[in-house]
């Protein structure tokens, strides 16, 4: 709502000194006072009809889009829940089917009637029989020390003799 | 209209009833349409912005909220009326020629000289003060909401309209008094 005359000083005189805020007061108020004895427009009669007339088909398409926005609604959940099920199935699917590593044995082949070099189960038993080999070649090495010298053994069995036999030990 | 019974009648076109649409276009269709018809001194374009105005409130209403309705009103037609500006013309062009550029291909009703006078003054002042002007007297806004609407401090508005009302004596050959 426009200021009165009294609130118009007011706030003229907010801003500037006594006599300008006068003088602006008065040319506010005189032409406010003459645009509103300008301000009759006559609007014809079929102007506002057509108005009114476009008013009221826009009032009907917007009553009749409430029928395709809920046809979009159901299209639009309809979409979301395939999405989601799609989602579900791709997080929970792979787990499900993921194959487990297959046992050496199970997976141990034959290519053209040989082993496959790369077969761990070779490799596996090739180990085995490398060191079940060196085993054997040690073993026959420490059989062999004591065939040939049994001064060992003698030494051994003199020193359990001198401790059972003497009583050296208490000082 | 009493504020109350104004509020009811909005409240009315909020619910979408075709006659109360009617009843706000009665009681603002010539107010609006002298707003357009004073901004843009063309009656064909002032009637295509009032009835667009109308159609956009069909829109627009539901989020009108509390406040002045005028002031909503006339913020919504000032819109409407620099997008028409935006889209037909460049403003600087406009500014330059409005007067010869937009004459009304159908002489409009002239009741008086006066008025044919103020509608010569009003297209040849710039368009943001013409806005500011046509905006205080129609939408019978104060500098207070004037200067708000525009986020401007209200002394930036106060001389704006006075520089502008000035200018359009001047330019009416309006005396003094």
């Amino acid at each position: 709502m426009k200021e009165n005359q009294q609130q118009l000083d007011t706030l003229l005189r907010q801003f500037v000194n006594e006599p300008a805020a006068r003088e602006m007061a008065e040319d506010i108020r005189h032409m406010d006072n003459l645009l509103s004895s300008l301000a009759s427009h006559k609007i014809s009669q079929q102007t506002l009809s057509s108005v009114k007339t476009r008013v009221r088909q826009r009032l009907a398409e917007k009553h009749s889009n409430p029928v395709r926005w809920r046809m979009r609604l159901k299209l639009i959940s309809a979409a979301a829940v395939i999405l989601l099920v799609a989602g579900v199935a791709f997080f929970i699917t792979p787990r499900q089917t993921e194959i487990s590593p297959p046992s050496p044995i199970v997976s141990y082949t034959w290519n053209d009637g040989a082993e496959s070099e790369n077969d761990p189960v070779d490799s596996l038993l090739t180990r085995i029989e490398m060191a079940a080999g060196q085993l054997d070649s040690v073993h026959g090495q420490t059989s062999s020390w004591f065939e040939e010298d049994n001064s060992l053994t003698i030494e051994i069995q003199d020193a359990q003799t001198l401790v059972a036999d003497t009583d050296y030990w208490k000082g | 209209m009493e504020p109350e019974k104004r509020n009811q009648l909005i409240d009315r076109c909020k619910a979408g009833q075709a006659d109360a649409f009617d009843e706000l276009i009665e009681l603002y269709g010539s107010r609006c349409f002298g707003f357009f018809y004073r901004l843009s001194n063309n009656r064909a374009v002032a009637e295509d912005l009032l009835s667009e105005l109308f159609v956009k409130l069909v829109e627009k209403i539901g989020g009108f909220g509390d406040g002045s309705f005028d002031h909503w009103l006339f913020t919504i037609a000032g819109n409407l009326f620099k997008d028409h500006l935006r889209s037909r013309y460049r403003q600087q062009k406009l500014i330059e020629t409005k007067a010869n550029d937009i004459r009304p291909e159908t002489e409009p009703e002239r009741p008086n000289e006066m008025s044919e006078r103020l509608q010569q003054a009003l297209s040849r002042l710039d368009p943001e003060t013409s806005e500011l002007i046509m905006m205080r007297f129609y939408a019978d806004l104060s500098f207070r909401e004037l200067a708000e609407k525009r986020n401007e401090p209200i002394g930036t508005t106060l001389c704006k309209i006075h520089r502008g009302l000035k200018k359009l004596r001047e330019l009416m050959n309006v005396p003094t008094t």
